[in-house]
């Protein structure tokens, strides 16, 4: 949990993909937050549960458990149900029908190719983090 | 039961009866399979008729008999399934008379080995469509990773993330990015357009009000206006316009049109006005650009075809955008027309079905939304409670579910346990937690993990089943 707004915001990266993980990292890092990847969906759902974060950027394509099945696991649990999380996806429109369920709670849908710009526009607003 | 075999094709009708001769002969393919005539001179005016070179004599009553065992009433239980086959029951077969050596027989084993077939067939184009989607989505994602990278870093460096740059890097950093922005919309319209090739387009349909996606639609379009310095209007009725549709898919349609006529137009005007036309809506959008000469219009929705002018060539483009904008009008029911002259413009009308008041009304008796994500199973359910006389709204995940569920006026709910992208229990979770006024008041059946049924017998129980819960 964030303290007091103090702190800057601890974000964990779940990206398989190599490179595209370090843009968003590099670009979190330069913008002050707290940023940490985690390779795939097995090691992002476990570092939900040890550690505490205050927002998830999230791959929908990834090994081993695919970004929906993140997203359902950690609005099933009491720790994370509430924690803002931004879905990267590839696959453009289908998805976008997805993301209007109002279960996802706090939650956006980023399209790939994106700006890293607006990505931490789109992180700042999630976070409630004024413009 | 063959008698005789006509030689004279004059007389070999398809199948029937024929009254002839003082007699009544029964006809089948090309062969004669049965007489009933009344005297031995009728029964010569056949030979001679037809060419044949005798007549076997049998009892008119045992005659009758046999003619309603092995023909008629085995010719009933075909027809009857070759009804049930037309109304889209592809399980429909016909179990085999005992005249299996007969021509009725051989009906009967080939209309089910006909039916073997087309349902191998339409099982292997299944198959095929699925290959197909799932390949298009595995090439959007290999082919937008690398491009995610690509733009992404060099967006990094220019907004100087990465440290100061000098003029010339900056503005050869933007070519590449302006080709990358190129290279992912013309992926993105390659899909469009895979997805509308071969199987039937299918949109996701919900009501809106098509002023709001007008509205939504001008805005981009005035910005691309602007900077052309080009005027741009756009007028809408006063009266609400409700399409069921895709609203996502219309605005796509409509911004493709619209950018077009901005694209076109060097000076003057560019508008889009919408108006009732009896159960339609029609957009026409009109520009004052560089028209069409008769040829080029005949070819406007051809694939990859774009005007040849120096204005195409600096606009840059894929020449799919119209093909998308019709593909996407037509899968709801509309069309598009052109109206061009050289040098003075272009006009394009998009018509679009209007969501009719006598429909919404009539629509909320009988209505139930069905959620399966198994298109094979939807369909199949779709159709057995279509055929009780229910008329079914269908979607094939959760995610959009709620919100229909909450305002569709339903008659009731019938959705899978496991749909692919969320469970059937946290829909109906969801509907009750929406607080909406019909949670409790319709019925909204689970069909149970376990609910293992095949396609042909264990349906008709299951809808059973589910209409005695609605009732």
């Amino acid at each position: 949990m964030k303290l007091g707004g103090m702190m800057p915001a601890r974000i964990l990266i779940a990206e398989d993909e190599e490179h595209i993980a370090r843009l968003i990292e590099f670009k979190l890092r330069k913008d002050g937050w707290i940023a940490q990847i985690a390779p795939d969906g097995g090691q992002a759902s476990s570092l939900l549960k040890t550690e505490d974060w205050d927002l998830l950027v999230l791959d929908i394509m990834m090994p081993v458990k695919d970004g929906w099945q993140v997203l359902r696991e950690l609005r099933a649990s009491a720790k994370n149900a509430a924690i803002p999380v931004l879905m990267l996806t590839a696959k453009g429109r289908t998805e976008r029908l997805l993301a209007q369920d109002p279960a996802w709670g706090r939650f956006e849908l980023l399209a790939k190719p994106f700006d890293p710009g607006t990505l931490s526009a789109h992180i700042r607003a999630l976070l409630g983090e004024g413009a | 039961m063959r008698l005789l075999r006509l030689r004279d094709r004059s007389l070999a009708f398809q199948f029937g009866l024929i009254v002839a001769l003082d007699g009544l002969l029964l006809v089948l393919g090309d062969a004669l399979v049965g007489a009933f005539l009344r005297s031995g001179d009728t029964a010569r005016a056949v030979l001679i008729e037809a060419g044949l070179s005798f007549i076997l004599f049998i009892p008119p009553g045992y005659l009758l008999i046999r003619l309603y065992r092995s023909i008629a009433r085995p010719l009933e239980s075909l027809s009857d399934s070759i009804r049930r086959y037309q109304d889209g029951d592809l399980s429909a077969r016909v179990t085999p008379s005992s005249a299996a050596t007969s021509e009725v027989g051989y009906l009967e084993r080939s209309f089910n080995s006909m039916g073997e077939r087309i349902e191998l067939m339409v099982g292997g184009l299944r198959e095929v469509d699925r290959l197909k989607t799932e390949f298009v989505s595995t090439v959007s994602h290999e082919l937008k990773t690398p491009l995610t990278a690509i733009s992404g870093y060099v967006r990094l460096m220019l907004a100087g993330d990465a440290g100061p740059l000098s003029l010339e890097q900056k503005e050869f950093l933007g070519i590449v990015d302006s080709n990358a922005m190129r290279l992912t919309s013309l992926i993105n319209d390659l899909l469009d357009v895979s997805r509308m090739e071969g199987a039937r387009v299918v949109v996701e349909k919900s009501p809106f009000d098509l002023r709001d996606a007008l509205e939504e639609c001008g805005k981009t379009l005035r910005v691309l206006a602007d900077s052309k310095k080009l005027e741009f209007s756009v007028r809408v009725p006063e009266a609400p316009l409700r399409i069921d549709g895709d609203r996502d898919r219309v605005i796509q349609a409509i911004l493709n049109i619209g950018s077009n006529a901005v694209k076109y137009t060097v000076r003057g005007r560019v508008s889009m006005d919408a108006e009732v036309a009896g159960e339609s809506v029609v957009i026409t959008i009109s520009d004052t650009g560089i028209g069409m000469t008769q040829a080029e219009m005949s070819r406007l929705f051809e694939k990859f075809y774009r005007v040849r002018s120096k204005l195409s060539e600096q606009e840059g483009g894929t020449g799919l955008g119209l093909v998308i904008a019709r593909g996407w009008i037509e899968a709801h029911g509309g069309a598009i027309t052109v109206d061009s002259t050289l040098g003075e413009g272009s006009k394009v009308r998009i018509i679009l079905p209007l969501l009719s008041k006598v429909e919404t009304v009539a629509d909320t008796t009988g209505r139930i939304l069905l959620i399966q994500s198994d298109a094979d199973l939807r369909s199949l359910l779709a159709r057995a409670l279509e055929r009780r006389g229910y008329v079914v709204d269908q979607l094939d995940r959760g995610a959009t579910a709620v919100e229909r569920i909450r305002t569709g006026g339903y008659r009731a709910v019938v959705i899978d346990s496991r749909l692919k992208d969320l469970s059937g229990a946290a829909v109906l979770e969801l509907w009750k937690r929406s607080g909406a006024k019909n949670v409790g008041a319709i019925p909204a059946l689970l069909i149970g993990e376990g609910t293992q049924f095949r396609m042909d017998a264990g349906l008709d129980r299951l809808v059973s089943a589910l209409i005695e819960a609605f009732d």
